[in-house]
């Protein structure tokens, strides 16, 4: 393979460079981090195919934008992490999940948990919508995807400290979007 | 750090995961984006090839047009008459220029008489074109997998209540479904993946509620029929 060995850096050069194929190599050297990402954020399988799917088309298609002053992989989170907000705008809207339960050839108590489940899954997922988006970013980086906070400091481009500053305020604002779901209240039943 | 936001890291952490993709699941990724990647080169080749198109043709215009202007020069310095009657010539074979003139006549004539007076091209003609507005929005690129997204692109799919007119296709599908003996009962198309590769679907059935997707490669070889 006349790729191997390249960074992700030097790949995207050669794409600048007008070498197609490096893209492709590119991609497919982001991909199972990517996988990785899609799985810890989807626990549905064919949700997280998908998006797997939409990560590293939008990757593609904004390859031209990436300017040399970041790693790629910086780049690139940014771009999963708008994809996956998206995604979670987009699948809080037609409630998948509720649509799913229908097809569901389970008793009716299972069924009712499930969707308490995904209700309570949306719930929480669409808080992040509603934080500010470098906060988001690290908390699922961090909640999320399991990485640490090192890591997710070098994913991010940022200290370490900066991170947990991020996580830190992320999560008092989540709390008040949460509130309902506090144990401690004791009215973790969603309408 | 306050505890009591501490339910929020739980609520988080305890979301439930998918299983981690398997080796299969990325090399699917993979090809497909390898059959990306080439989609990519093709259109590049094409957006390529249609600038030297227009600059070749730009070139012989441009060509054309100094070997007729060359010629006239030769034609009116080869003439026997000098000075007073050159001048007279010179004005009076207005014809040469007229000729390059033509040209450019033809090209924009087209474009005038067939937006202007559509009522005058015979009925054939003018049922082609309502077809093919009609049949656009049902060639569809979803680029899904038809292996294991269906529900997805079901959802998405815009199949067109009646068949479409076969001229309204683009040529490679038109002839891959002659080929496939479906081209008089195609109700949408649809350009996408099987298994990682690359394919094209055609909708085609005895009705747009009752059609069989044909999954194909993009040398027309049959991959399989998926039903309803």
């Amino acid at each position: 393979m006349q790729y191997e060995g390249l960074t992700e850096e030097e790949l995207m050069k050669l794409y600048q460079d007008g070498d197609l194929d490096a893209l492709g190599a590119m991609a497919i050297l982001l991909l199972p981090k990517l996988a990785a990402i899609a799985r810890g954020r989807f626990s549905d399988k064919n949700l997280a195919d998908e998006a797997l799917q939409e990560f590293w088309i939008k990757i593609i298609n904004k390859a031209d934008s990436f300017k040399h002053d970041s790693k790629v992989l910086t780049w690139a989170y940014q771009i999963v992490n708008n994809t996956y907000l998206d995604l979670i705008r987009r699948e809080s809207k037609r409630s998948y999940l509720y649509d799913d339960i229908s097809n569901l050839d389970e008793s009716e108590a299972k069924k009712i948990s499930f969707a308490e489940q995904s209700t309570n899954e949306i719930t929480i997922k669409t808080a992040l919508l509603k934080i500010p988006k470098d906060q988001a970013e690290a908390v699922a980086l961090v909640w999320l995807d399991g990485y640490s906070i090192e890591d997710s400091a070098k994913i991010l481009g940022i200290p370490a400290n900066t991170v947990k500053s991020r996580i830190s305020r992320g999560k008092a604002a989540l709390a008040v979007q949460l509130s309902e779901l506090d144990p401690r209240v004791g009215n973790q039943k969603h309408a | 750090m306050s505890s009591k936001d501490d339910f929020v890291e739980d609520l988080f952490r305890d979301l439930p995961k998918s299983k981690p993709m398997s080796e299969l699941e990325l090399k699917r990724h993979e090809k497909m984006i390898l059959a990306k990647i080439e989609e990519m080169k093709i259109a590049q080749d094409k957006k390529q090839g249609s600038l030297y198109v227009r600059f070749q043709t730009q070139f012989q215009l441009a060509a054309g047009f100094l070997v007729l202007v060359g010629g006239l020069a030769l034609v009116l310095n080869q003439s026997p008459t000098n000075s007073d009657k050159g001048s007279e010539l010179a004005i009076s074979k207005p014809s040469p220029t007229a000729q390059v003139e033509q040209p450019n006549s033809e090209v924009s004539q087209p474009a005038t008489s067939g937006s202007g007076k559509p009522i005058d091209l015979n009925d054939g003609t003018t049922e082609l074109e309502v077809g093919q507005s009609q049949g656009k929005p049902y060639l569809n690129n979803l680029g899904l997998d038809y292996s294991n997204q269906i529900d997805q692109i079901r959802a998405k799919i815009k199949i067109s209540p009646n068949s479409l007119v076969l001229s309204a296709i683009p040529t490679s599908f038109g002839k891959c479904a002659v080929e496939l003996g479906i081209s008089s009962k195609l109700f949408a198309t649809d350009k996408g993946f099987y298994d990682g590769q690359a394919i094209l679907a055609f909708y085609h059935g005895a009705s747009s509620r009752n059609s069989e997707i044909w999954i194909v490669e993009k040398s027309c070889e049959r991959i399989v029929n998926l039903k309803d």
